[in-house]
C-alpha cells in the first residue's frame, strides 16, 4: 500500500516539476522539422498551429519513460549502442526534444505480458506502455489512463491518421470507450491468411499439376505420402501436417484453407443473410469439413501424430513434408532451415484450394490487438502522438535526416522507442506492387530503404538462388508470397465481433475446450463423425446460446 | 532460574527469521483478500468490488470441475507416492553400494535431470513416445502394434508421473543419503557380529534409522496435493486427453487467456493452501496419537 | 569385508549394480542430447536431425556466447546471488532449526508459524508490492531476501539435530556450554550431511530461480544468469501469436535458435557441476561420529 502511495506522491511530484519548468507560453512554437511533415503527401499546408505541432519541437526537455519488448538477439544495433540508447532515440531526441527512456524493458512475449500484469496490478506504470485489449478495458475502468481523443485529433500527423483510416473504423473503434480514444492502437496488417505452400520440385518430380480444388490437393497429398517424392526408397513423407489448435490465425499447419473450401470457418461470428449471428465452429460446414479430415487422417494423408507433436518444424525442416498451412512470411522461419539442409526443396505459395465457384475463402483477421497508452497525469500526452509521429517518418524514411541512420544494417526496427506496428492494410502487397515495378525496371532509386534492401535480396538471389538464405527468405516472402496475400479470388468471410461478453468469462474457457476437445477426437476417429451433433447441443446447453445473444446484442447498432 | 535465560537465547535465535517471514511472507497475506473480490488490475485495493463467494462459487460452477479436481488430485497423488517409494528405494540401494567412486557417480548422474526445465525434457520425452520413438520400437520388438502413448487416456497419466519422478527422485534421494549417514556405524557392526543378514539389517537398523526423516517428508509433501506440476503437464498434453490431464492449473491457464482472473486465480491458491494444511495437521494429529511422535 | 560372498549376496549385488546403472544412463540422456545439440547445426538441430551424436560438428554457439557480455554479467549476477542468498539461508537455517530442535515454551507457536507461511502465500502482486515499497527493486537484495527463510530447509535440520545423540548436548550443558557453543561446536560439525544437503539446495534453488530476477530487474543488464537464458528460449506459443504483430513475429522467427540456446544451458550447468562433489562427499559417505571428540 505504502510503495502505491509513494509511487503516487512521486508522480504528482515529478508531474507538478515538469509542468513548472514548461509554463508560461507553451511549447507549441511552429518548429524546422515541420516541413518533414509535408514530405509526408496530403498534409495540408495551411498555417494552422495545431496542425504543425505534430512535429513541434519542444523547448524544455520533455522526459519520456516507457516500459518494452525488444529482442537483443540479431538486433544487429552496432557496438556502442543498445537497446536503451540508440541512434533511433537521439534522433527522436534531436527532433521533439522528448528524451525517451525505458523504464523497463524485457526480451521476449511472456517476460512482457509477465511485467506488464505486475507493473498494472501494482499501479506501478511507465509514463506510455502497450496493452492489450482486456488490459485496455481494466485501466480505462481503474481511471489509470489519460483520453487521448484530442491528442489524436491535433497531434496525430496524415501519415499516421491515413494508416488507421484504411482500416474504416474497424482499429480505432477498438480503441475507443465510452466514447473516448483511450489508446493509439496497433494495425494488424492484412494478408496474414494461412496460405498453402507445395514443394514444385515434388510436383515436378512426381509430374503432378499444381492442385486447383480440395480433391486435388487432397490427391496431391495422397501421391507425397505414397509415392517417394524424396526419393530415398522408404516411405517417411507427409501429405499434410496439422496443429493441435487445428486453425487460427497465426497458427502454423493450421486447417484453415482446407476449411475454407468447405465454407467451414472456426470461431468466427458471423452474419448471415437474414442478419442473425451466428458463431461459425457449430454450423453444418464444420461437421463436413471435420468428416473430411477424418476421411484423410484415416487415409493417412494427414499426420498420424499432428496433435501429439509440440513442435512440426522437425517435419518441414527435416524435407518430409511437402505441403505446409503457413502465411506469407514463413520463409522467415523453418523454411530458411528447410533451405539449407536440402538446396533442392522449391517452396511455392498458392491460393488453393478454391471451392465449387473458385474462391479462396479466408475469414477476417482481428484488425488490432495491441494499444498504446498513455499513464494518467503524465504531462504531455500530446508527446506520445509526436514521438510516434516522428518515429515512422524515421522507419518509412520519409525524413531525409532518417534515411543514413544504419543504413545497410538491418538493425531490428524495435530498437525504435515505441513497438507499435502501424500501417496501411494492404501494405504487404502494394510494397510487393512498388518492388515489382522497381525490379522490372531494374532501378531501384525511387524505393525508400526498407524496399531497397528487399529488392537487393531479390537481385542477389536471382542471381544465386538459395546461396544467402537470409537473401532467399526475403526474395520469397516478399516477391512470391506477398502477391497471394490479395489474389483476384480473394473472398474474406467478415467476423462481426472480437471483443468479449458477460458470460464469456465464466463459460468460454469450458466451450473452448468442449470445442478442441470434440473436434480433435472426430478426426483421429476416437469419436464418430455424428458427435459433432451432440457437441453442437451442448455447446449450446452449457452458456452457447446466451452468448450468442450477448454478442448478437453487442453488435446490433 | 537457568532455563528462562537459555530460553531467551533461542527466541533470539529465531527472532531474525520470524522478523524477515513477517515482513515477506505475512504482510504480503493482505492479498488473500483478493480471493473475495472482484478484482480489476489496476484499481486501488480498497475501491475493489468485493464479492464475497462468488470466486469459490465460480470453481464449482465451472462445467468440468468435478473432472479437473480429480485429474489433480490423482495425479498430484500418485506423484507424492512415487516421490517418496522411489527415493527412498534408491537411497538404500546406493547404501548398499560399496565401491565409492560408483556410488558418487550414480548419485551425480540422477540428479542431473533436475537441472533441466520442463520444455526441454517434454521435447525428449515426446520424442521417446512418439509413434517411431525409441518406446514404440521396444513394444513391436514384442510383436505389439505401436501405440500412441501421448494421446492416450490410458497412458498419459503414468507416462506423467513417471517422468516426473524421473525428473526428481534425484533429488529426494540425497535426504535420504543424508539421513543415512546418521545411522551410528556401531550398530551395524554388533548387528555383523550378532550375524544378522543383509536383509534384516536393512529392517532393523536402516529403516528405523530413517523413519522419522521419510514421515517427516511425506508430511511435507502433502502440502502438493493439488499440485500437480503446471509446467510438465502444459509442456505435454494435448487436447485428446483433457479428460485425464486436465489439471487446475491448466484450466486457469486456459481462462486466464480469456481474461486475467486474479479473484479466481488467489481463490483456488487459497484452497489449495487450505487443503494442504488441513492435511498436515490432521497426518501431525495422527502421527502424535498413535506413534506419541512429533513431526514438526 | 574379507568373507567370500554367497551366490546370493553376489547376485544382490549385481543386480543392485545393474539397476543403478540404467537408472543413471537414463538421466543422463538429457543432459547428453542438449550437448550434442549445442554442438550441432542449426538447421540440423531444427529439422531434429541429433539423436545420440552432434550432426554438422561446429562451435559457433560457444564463439556467440563467449562474444556474449551480457551473458557474463548474467552469470557474475547470478555467482554474487548464490554467495550471498547462500550465506543468509544457510545462517538462518541453522540459527532457527537449534532452538526449534528443543523444547521451550513457545516453541510451537513458532513451529506453526513456518508451516503456515510455508503454504500460504498472498500471492505475486502483495509481495511485489511489499518488496517495491522496500526499495529493493534493481538490486541483488530483492533476489535474496524475500526467500532469506527457507522454512522446508529449517525443518529439515530441526530434524537432523533432534537425532543427534542427547548425550553429547547433556554432556556439553554439565561442562557448563551456553546455547550458541553447543550450537557452534557440536550441533553443527556432526550435522555436516544434512547441511550439505540444504546448502546444495540452496544454492541450486538461487542459481535455478529466473521469475524474481524478472520481476525485481527493470532491465536485462541486472538479470541473474537463468532469467537471462530463460528469456533467450523464445517459443512461439500460438495464443501470444494472435497479439504479436506482423513485424513482431518475423523478428522472433528470426532468432529463434535452438543450437544457441542448448549451449547456453549447458555453460549455465557447468557451475553447479563443479560445486556439487564438494558437498556431495558430506552426504554420500557422512562423518564418523567418533572424529568429533574435542
Amino acid at each position: 500500500m505504502k510503495a502505491t502511495k509513494l509511487a503516487f506522491t512521486l508522480a504528482t511530484a515529478v508531474a507538478f516539476m515538469t509542468a513548472c519548468s514548461n509554463n508560461g507560453g507553451q511549447q507549441e512554437t511552429s518548429s524546422p522539422s515541420s516541413s518533414a511533415a509535408s514530405t509526408d503527401g496530403g498534409s495540408s499546408p495551411s498555417g494552422n498551429t495545431v496542425q504543425s505541432g505534430a512535429f513541434s519541437r519542444y523547448d524544455q526537455p520533455v522526459s519520456l519513460a516507457i516500459g518494452k519488448m525488444v529482442s537483443t538477439q540479431g538486433s544487429n544495433l552496432p557496438s556502442g549502442d543498445t537497446a536503451d540508447d540508440n541512434e533511433y532515440y537521439r534522433y527522436v531526441e534531436k527532433k521533439l526534444n522528448v528524451k525517451v527512456t525505458n523504464e523497463w524493458r524485457v526480451e521476449n512475449p511472456e517476460a512482457y505480458a509477465q511485467k506488464l500484469s505486475v507493473s498494472i496490478a501494482s499501479r506501478q506504470l511507465p509514463d506510455a506502455i502497450i496493452v492489450d485489449e482486456k488490459q485496455l478495458h481494466q485501466l480505462a475502468d481503474a481511471g489509470l489512463i489519460e483520453d487521448l481523443t484530442d491528442v489524436y485529433k491535433d497531434y496525430a500527423s496524415p501519415q499516421i491518421k491515413g494508416y488507421y483510416e484504411s482500416y474504416g473504423d474497424r482499429v480505432l473503434s477498438r480503441a475507443t470507450i465510452d466514447g473516448k480514444l483511450m489508446a493509439f492502437p496497433n494495425t494488424q496488417i492484412g494478408g496474414q491468411q494461412i496460405l498453402t505452400w507445395i514443394r514444385q520440385d515434388w510436383l515436378d518430380k512426381l509430374n503432378l499439376q499444381e492442385p486447383k480444388t480440395l480433391d486435388e490437393l487432397a490427391a496431391v497429398a495422397k501421391a507425397f505420402v505414397d509415392n517417394d517424392p524424396d526419393g530415398n526408397n522408404q516411405k517417411d513423407t507427409y501429405g499434410f501436417l496439422g496443429s493441435a489448435a487445428l486453425s487460427g490465425w497465426g497458427t502454423f499447419w493450421g486447417f484453415d484453407p482446407i476449411f475454407g473450401a468447405l465454407h467451414a470457418y472456426r470461431g468466427q461470428w458471423l452474419r448471415d443473410a437474414s442478419g442473425n449471428i451466428s458463431y461459425s465452429s457449430i454450423l453444418p460446414e464444420m461437421k463436413t469439413a471435420l468428416g473430411k479430415l477424418h476421411d484423410y487422417y484415416q487415409d493417412g494423408i494427414l499426420d498420424k501424430q499432428f496433435a501429439i507433436r509440440s513442435d512440426q518444424n522437425d517435419q518441414v525442416a527435416s524435407g518430409k513434408a511437402g505441403i505446409v498451412f503457413a502465411p506469407w512470411w514463413i520463409p522467415y522461419g523453418v523454411f530458411s532451415d528447410s533451405i539449407k539442409n536440402d538446396p533442392k526443396a522449391e517452396w511455392k505459395p498458392l491460393s488453393v484450394p478454391f471451392d465449387e465457384k473458385g474462391k479462396f475463402n479466408i475469414y477476417d483477421q482481428n484488425p488490432t490487438a495491441q494499444f498504446l497508452v498513455v499513464k494518467k497525469g503524465y504531462a504531455h500526452p500530446e508527446a506520445i502522438a509526436k514521438v510516434l509521429n516522428v518515429e515512422y517518418q524515421g522507419i518509412r524514411q520519409l525524413d531525409p535526416d532518417s534515411k543514413d541512420i544504419y543504413k545497410g544494417l538491418n538493425v531490428n526496427w524495435a530498437n525504435w522507442p515505441f513497438t507499435l506496428q502501424i500501417d496501411y492494410e494492404n501494405v504487404v502487397y502494394d510494397t510487393y506492387v512498388t518492388l515489382k515495378k522497381a525490379v522490372d525496371a531494374k532501378d531501384p532509386s525511387s524505393l525508400p530503404g526498407e524496399m531497397k534492401g528487399w529488392y537487393d535480396a531479390i537481385m542477389k538471389n536471382n542471381e544465386n538462388p538459395k546461396k544467402d538464405i537470409a537473401a532467399w527468405a526475403d526474395s520469397t516472402a516478399r516477391f512470391l508470397a506477398a502477391p497471394q496475400t490479395k489474389p483476384d479470388n480473394l473472398n474474406i468471410e467478415r467476423n462481426v465481433f472480437f471483443g468479449q461478453t458477460k458470460s464469456m468469462d465464466l463459460k468460454w474457457a469450458t466451450l473452448q475446450k468442449l470445442e478442441n476437445e470434440t473436434f480433435l477426437k472426430i478426426i483421429v476417429g476416437d469419436e464418430p463423425v455424428d458427435k459433432f451433433d451432440d457437441f453442437v447441443k451442448d455447446w449450446k446447453r452449457l452458456g452457447g446460446d446466451q452468448i450468442t445473444q450477448e454478442v448478437a446484442a453487442a453488435v446490433k447498432p | 532460574m537457568k532455563n528462562k535465560g537459555l530460553w531467551m537465547h533461542y527466541h533470539l535465535m529465531l527472532l531474525p527469521g520470524a522478523i524477515l517471514l513477517f515482513i515477506f511472507n505475512i504482510v504480503p497475506m493482505f492479498g488473500i483478500a483478493i480471493a473475495f473480490q472482484d478484482f480489476v488490475p489496476g484499481k486501488l485495493f480498497w475501491k475493489q468490488r468485493w464479492a464475497g463467494l462468488a470466486n469459490f462459487e465460480f470453481m464449482l460452477q465451472i462445467p468440468d470441475s468435478r473432472q479437473i479436481f480429480m485429474n489433480t488430485l490423482v495425479i498430484a497423488s500418485l506423484k507424492i507416492v512415487a516421490g517418496i517409494v522411489i527415493p527412498v528405494t534408491f537411497a538404500l540401494l546406493l547404501h548398499e553400494v560399496r565401491t565409492r567412486w560408483f556410488k558418487r557417480w550414480v548419485q551425480t548422474i540422477v540428479y542431473l535431470p533436475h537441472f533441466m526445465s520442463w520444455v526441454i525434457l517434454s521435447g525428449i520425452i515426446l520424442t521417446m513416445f512418439s509413434l517411431d520413438g525409441i518406446v514404440n520400437q521396444v513394444v513391436t520388438l514384442f510383436g505389439a502394434k505401436p501405440i500412441m502413448f501421448m494421446a492416450s487416456n490410458t497412458w498419459f497419466r503414468p507416462i506423467v508421473v513417471a517422468c516426473d519422478t524421473w525428473k526428481e527422485f534425484g533429488f529426494g534421494t540425497i535426504i535420504y543419503l543424508a539421513a543415512l549417514t546418521g545411522i551410528n556405524p556401531a550398530l551395524y557392526e554388533a548387528a555383523e557380529i550378532d550375524g544378522a543378514s543383509r536383509l534384516q539389517k536393512l529392517r532393523y537398523i536402516t529403516l528405523p534409522g530413517i523413519t522419522t526423516t521419510v514421515v517427516l517428508l511425506s508430511t511435507l509433501s502433502l502440502g502438493n496435493v493439488l499440485n500437480a506440476g503446471f509446467d510438465q503437464i502444459f509442456t505435454l498434453y494435448n487436447p485428446l486427453v483433457y479428460s485425464t490431464g486436465d489439471i487446475i492449473d491448466t484450466y486457469v491457464y486456459r481462462l486466464g487467456l480469456i481474461q486475467m482472473q486474479y479473484g479466481l486465480a488467489t481463490a483456488i491458491g487459497l484452497f489449495k493452501s487450505v487443503i494442504a494444511i488441513v492435511l498436515i495437521v490432521i497426518s501431525y494429529r495422527l502421527a502424535y496419537k498413535f506413534a506419541n511422535y512429533r513431526i514438526f | 569385508m574379507v568373507r567370500s560372498q554367497s551366490v546370493g549376496a553376489r547376485l544382490a549385488d549385481t543386480s543392485i549394480f545393474v539397476v543403478l546403472t540404467v537408472a543413471a544412463l537414463l538421466c543422463l540422456y538429457p543432459l547428453w542430447y542438449t550437448i550434442m545439440l549445442s554442438f550441432s547445426d542449426k538447421a540440423a538441430a531444427n529439422a531434429g536431425f541429433v539423436r545420440f551424436w552432434p550432426v554438422g560438428f561446429n562451435l559457433s554457439s560457444y564463439r556467440i556466447i563467449l562474444e556474449d557480455a551480457q551473458f557474463f554479467r548474467a552469470f557474475g549476477v547470478s555467482v554474487k546471488r548464490v554467495l550471498l542468498g547462500g550465506a543468509i539461508n544457510l545462517i538462518l537455517t541453522v540459527l532457527m532449526a537449534y532452538p526449534l530442535s528443543k523444547a521451550f515454551p513457545g516453541r510451537h507457536t513458532y513451529m506453526w508459524y513456518m508451516v503456515f507461511c510455508m503454504l500460504f502465500s498472498g500471492g505475486l502482486i502483495p509481495s511485489y508490492v511489499v518488496v517495491t515499497s522496500l526499495g529493493l527493486q534493481n538490486s541483488i537484495w530483492a533476489l535474496v531476501i524475500p526467500g532469506a527463510v527457507p522454512i522446508f530447509n529449517v525443518i529439515l535440520i530441526m530434524n537432523f539435530f533432534r537425532n543427534l545423540p542427547k548425550e553429547l548436548h547433556e554432556a556439553a550443558y554439565v561442562d557448563g556450554a551456553g546455547p550458541w557453543y553447543t550450537l557452534l561446536r557440536i550441533n553443527l560439525p556432526l550435522s555436516l550431511p544434512g547441511l550439505a544437503t540444504v546448502t546444495l539446495f540452496s544454492i541450486v534453488g538461487h542459481w535455478n530461480s529466473f521469475f524474481d530476477g524478472l520481476i525485481y530487474m527493470s532491465k536485462p543488464d541486472n538479470y541473474p544468469l537463468q532469467t537471462y537464458i530463460q528469456q533467450l528460449v523464445i517459443v512461439i506459443d500460438p495464443q501470444q501469436m494472435q497479439n504479436l504483430s506482423t513485424d513482431q513475429l518475423i523478428q522472433m522467427m528470426k532468432v529463434s535458435n535452438k543450437t544457441l540456446n542448448s549451449a547456453k544451458l549447458v555453460v549455465a550447468m557447468i557451475p553447479i557441476l563443479l560445486v556439487y562433489p564438494f558437498l556431495q562427499k558430506y552426504f554420500v559417505h557422512g562423518i564418523v561420529l567418533g572424529s568429533v571428540k574435542e
